[in-house]
């Protein structure tokens, strides 16, 4: 304990002469972190749900921010388009169909909320710490987690062409599977958000396409029966039986 | 003199995704709104993708790529190729669920998490 109380001391000096010395690193780093915590805490504290997803594409943004800085630029602009276009547009609607937006839920935790908080906490603490001290317990800090020196200055990534040449030759059927998915989610979210009435429709629409498609083979006797007797036949059928 | 860049050490991005992964999962449990408990898994999504392209560029195999006349060293994407997939799997997860979430207020005509018990033991 004693090491990491030296480590968070040391830390806490590198930080404070970086921030306010004249040399300022990762300066974007912090403020883009900065952004994505801070709008996280919102769209899990915010009463007003239209607030919380606006937060949360701010989050999204910023993460796509981050993303540029480990020279992702593909997936910055993939996180931009997908989560801040289009799923915060769906959490929006969802939002506007499903709740009452002018009443206000007067509590949004549960009862289970300091629950949830210890939980996350120890989760939090557990994870740092794992990264922290070694098998056996041994406080040994982020050094290992340092960038050796030849590797100090990343290589240039052509990213979408990489990224376009990987999922076209070495993970075609991982692409395959992802697009199959999508079809399926689609069609479910479809079925899942129609009306009870339509979706009970369904079954009967498909039996009658299946039944165009496949038409029964008719019953030769049944309709022998049906074109030659007439009901006073059937009558005398019975009588004899 | 060339500006020359420090790159953030990899383990600044690591305790941005603990954190963040850790905001996820108090939202997950404590929130009553079942779509304010979606956006909480898409925060922890994220995380994950954070993890996985930092690692990328940390662990990352460099190899040379030959174009016509130059070659140079590249790092290979995988763990953005990862984190595309888990994108386009979060994108879905959000579709399904929000149709869920639309059918249930259908039916319960509220979409507290609280009054959908009907699998409570």
């Amino acid at each position: 304990m004693n090491e990491g109380w030296e480590f968070a001391k040391s830390y806490m000096t590198w930080f404070v002469t970086n921030m306010f010395g004249e040399a300022q690193p990762h300066l974007h780093f912090y403020a883009l972190s900065f952004v994505t915590l801070a709008s996280a805490i919102g769209v899990v504290i915010a009463r007003n749900l239209v607030h919380a997803a606006m937060l949360l594409a701010l989050c999204f943004v910023a993460v796509a921010g981050i993303f540029v800085l480990l020279n992702a630029e593909f997936l910055a602009a993939v996180q931009v388009l997908v989560y801040a276009g289009g799923v915060v547009t769906l959490i929006i609607f969802a939002i506007m169909l499903s709740e009452n937006i002018t009443g206000k839920q007067a509590i949004v935790h549960n009862r289970q909320s300091v629950t949830a908080l210890g939980i996350s906490v120890i989760m939090a603490v557990v994870m740092v710490a794992i990264l922290l001290y070694d098998q056996s317990g041994y406080f040994v800090g982020p050094t290992r987690w340092a960038l050796p020196p030849e590797r100090n200055d990343f290589p240039a990534t052509a990213n979408t062409l990489l990224i376009g040449r990987s999922l076209m030759s070495t993970y075609t059927l991982a692409f395959w599977i992802a697009s199959i998915i999508l079809t399926i989610a689609m069609i479910g979210a479809l079925i899942l958000a129609k009306a009870e009435k339509a979706r009970k429709e369904i079954p009967s629409k498909l039996s009658s396409l299946t039944s165009a498609i496949f038409p029964e083979p008719e019953d030769e006797d049944a309709k022998l029966t049906s074109d030659f007797m007439t009901p006073a036949d059937e009558g005398q059928m019975e009588d004899t039986e | 003199m060339t500006y020359q860049p420090i790159p953030v050490p990899i383990h600044f991005y690591i305790y941005l995704a603990t954190l963040l992964f850790a905001i996820g999962i108090f939202g997950c449990l404590s929130r009553r709104n079942a779509i304010a408990i979606l956006m909480s898994l898409e925060l922890m999504f994220n995380a994950c993708n954070i993890i996985l392209v930092a690692f990328c560029q940390r662990w990352g195999i460099t190899f040379t790529l030959q174009s016509f006349s130059r070659a140079q060293d590249i790092e290979s994407p995988v763990g953005q190729i990862y984190a595309v997939f888990v994108i386009t799997i979060a994108a879905a997860e959000a579709a399904v669920g929000l149709a869920l979430v639309i059918a249930a207020y259908r039916h319960y005509k509220s979409i507290n998490m609280d009054d959908i018990n009907i699998l409570k033991w």
